[in-house]
């Protein structure tokens, strides 16, 4: 039954994941022609330092980690890169919230099948997500590697725990934004709030690193624990950082079953 | 499904919205084999009802059992088709993936519909194969009702939960409708029929429940129902009206004219025939009767309950 869900679901989001790979796959790509260059040209970190005081602060203590290899994992963290597929994650695990929203949701949950069996159907989704994007990003810097000649050993495989950082990072969303639309009766109320909180905590964790009165904050917001251009240049990941994501997504998804099986799922006129 | 046991059974079921209503202390219980139906106009609490037995809503207080099961276990559910009174379909879907969808969501032990049913069901509603393969957003209102009935019924399910099933139905659509539930009445299949339509009531089903404001006034049988009825009639002359003789028991005049008269019929409709037969009649109407009209004394406002 979970499958039949997952089928239906993964159907409706064919189209944009497809899309979605070919662009993440394609953006590393590019990504790595670009870096190329720079390294063959003055060097990233002299174009960072021509760079306004304010963009300069955007890269923050990334900017010691401006290389080639910085650059490639640079991918993984970036804005447009990281917002893209939460939007992915969103929009898998709020159609839950939709179905509601619209009365489909009655049709469904009158068969005989459990709540917590639709709800991991939608998850399920999200987690394919979760799991195949970055693995198209890792699919990118393989192809945009052996397109490119720089000084130095750059094996795909040293980016591997960014790819891995990132699907933690989505899977902590994805049990956030399952718990914010579990009991959501409008979708789009469940998307503004999870999109709210993702910028909100990206911001978090951005300033909080160059605000002293707001550092302390920072502990709360998931992009802490998310530094793959750090895991792919000193290959150090730290693996309390990984389980606390992932820990995060589950912690919320469990919440988000239980708050899911509890109230009314029929959210029509009566 | 062990013999013995209700299909349905309420007891004490209610519901609140906050602080309003849904439904209030519902006792009832519904039997295999039967077609029972459950009239009260809008907002009376119907819908509510229906959710509540689905588990798509938990009760306030109270409990509801379908086949001896709490709705809450899926295998309560195993057998059961529904029809929301206000469907929605997954509209990127074409029919035919619909129907394997919904049909899909059963734990393996149960076997799927049989398509042979399922096009025999498709035939009878007149949803044609190139309807199935079409995208559900390019349905017509009524398509999509067909479609939801097909849905309802291609498993062959023990226990039919229809909320308003003729809604958006064209004459003949309707007619083939009303024929299955009396078909399934009459297979063994037990069938909870939610409307607001009296005469659709009266045909297909064998005891009716009435819900006023959340509440259920009476349960009793068609046949007693039928009885209890008070039915408008318009009567035109050709002459005079003859108003001394229509002042009979159960016959009251609610309006008249020189030539016409507006009444209402408690009971049964001999003596209003006998004064008609002794005169020459131009036109005799029976409006289609409005729950509001058949059960007066049911529906009229709360405040006239305390006089």
């Amino acid at each position: 039954m979970i499958s039949a869900v997952f089928r239906r679901n993964l159907r409706h989001q064919a189209r944009l994941l497809a899309v979605m790979v070919a662009a993440f796959a394609g953006m590393q790509v590019l990504f790595l022609q670009v870096a190329a260059a720079l390294d063959q040209g003055p060097g990233v970190e002299s174009i960072v330092r021509m760079m306004p005081p304010a963009i300069q602060g955007i890269f923050g203590s990334q900017l010691v980690l401006a290389s080639f290899g910085a650059a490639v994992a640079f991918g993984f963290q970036h804005p447009a890169v990281v917002m893209a597929a939460l939007a992915f994650v969103v929009v898998a695990c709020t159609v839950p919230a939709g179905e509601r929203e619209t009365g489909t949701l009655d049709l469904v949950l009158a068969r005989p099948i459990a709540r917590h069996q639709y709800l991991a159907g939608a998850l399920a989704v999200a987690l394919v997500g979760t799991v195949v994007l970055p693995l198209a990003m890792l699919v990118g810097v393989a192809i945009g590697l052996r397109t490119v000649s720089v000084a130095g050993e750059f094996p795909w495989t040293r980016y591997a725990m960014s790819a891995v950082e990132l699907a933690a990072l989505l899977m902590s969303f994805a049990g956030i934004t399952l718990l914010l639309g579990a009991t959501a009766r409008r979708r789009g109320t469940a998307v503004a709030r999870t999109m709210g909180l993702a910028i909100g905590l990206y911001l978090l964790d951005v300033f909080g690193e160059r605000l002293a009165w707001l550092e302390w904050l920072r502990w709360g917001s998931p992009f802490r624990y998310f530094r793959p251009v750090r895991s792919a240049v000193f290959d150090d990941t730290p693996f309390e950082h990984l389980l606390l994501l992932v820990a995060i997504g589950v912690v919320s998804a469990a919440i988000a079953f239980v708050r899911f099986n509890r109230g009314d799922t029929s959210g029509g006129k009566w | 499904m062990s013999s013995g046991v209700s299909v349905i059974a309420a007891r004490d079921l209610t519901k609140y919205y906050g602080t309003t209503v849904g439904v209030d202390g519902l006792d009832f219980s519904v039997e295999p084999g039967e077609v029972f139906g459950f009239l009260g106009p809008n907002g009376s609490g119907k819908t509510t009802t229906i959710r509540l037995v689905l588990d798509l809503l938990r009760p306030t207080r109270g409990e509801v059992r379908v086949f001896g099961r709490s709705p809450r276990e899926p295998r309560a559910r195993q057998s059961v088709g529904y029809l929301p009174g206000e469907l929605a379909l997954d509209e990127r879907l074409t029919g035919r993936a619909m129907l394997a969808f919904l049909d899909a969501l059963r734990p393996p032990s149960v076997p799927p519909a049989d398509p042979r049913r399922r096009s025999a069901l498709c035939e009878r509603l007149g949803l044609t194969e190139t309807d199935l393969g079409r995208v559900i957003r390019e349905y017509s209102r009524g398509t999509k009702q067909k479609l939801g009935l097909v849905a309802a019924f291609q498993h062959d399910p023990g226990l039919l939960v229809l909320d308003e099933p003729t809604t958006g139905l064209d004459p003949l659509v309707r007619e083939a409708v009303l024929e299955l539930l009396t078909e399934s009445g009459q297979a063994g299949r037990t069938v909870f029929h939610s409307s607001h339509v009296l005469t659709e009531v009266d045909r297909t089903c064998t005891r009716v429940g009435i819900l006023r404001a959340g509440r259920l006034v009476t349960v009793e049988r068609v046949q007693a129902m039928r009885q209890s009825l008070v039915r408008k009639a318009v009567v035109q002359f050709a002459d005079p009206a003859p108003l001394a003789e229509l002042s009979l028991p159960g016959i009251t005049v609610t309006r008249s004219e020189p030539d016409a008269v507006e009444l209402l019929v408690a009971g049964p409709l001999d003596p209003l025939l006998a004064v008609l037969a002794r005169h020459r009649v131009r036109h005799l109407v029976f409006p289609e009767p409005t729950l509001e009209d058949a059960f007066a004394r049911y529906y009229r406002p709360r405040s006239e309950d305390t006089q």
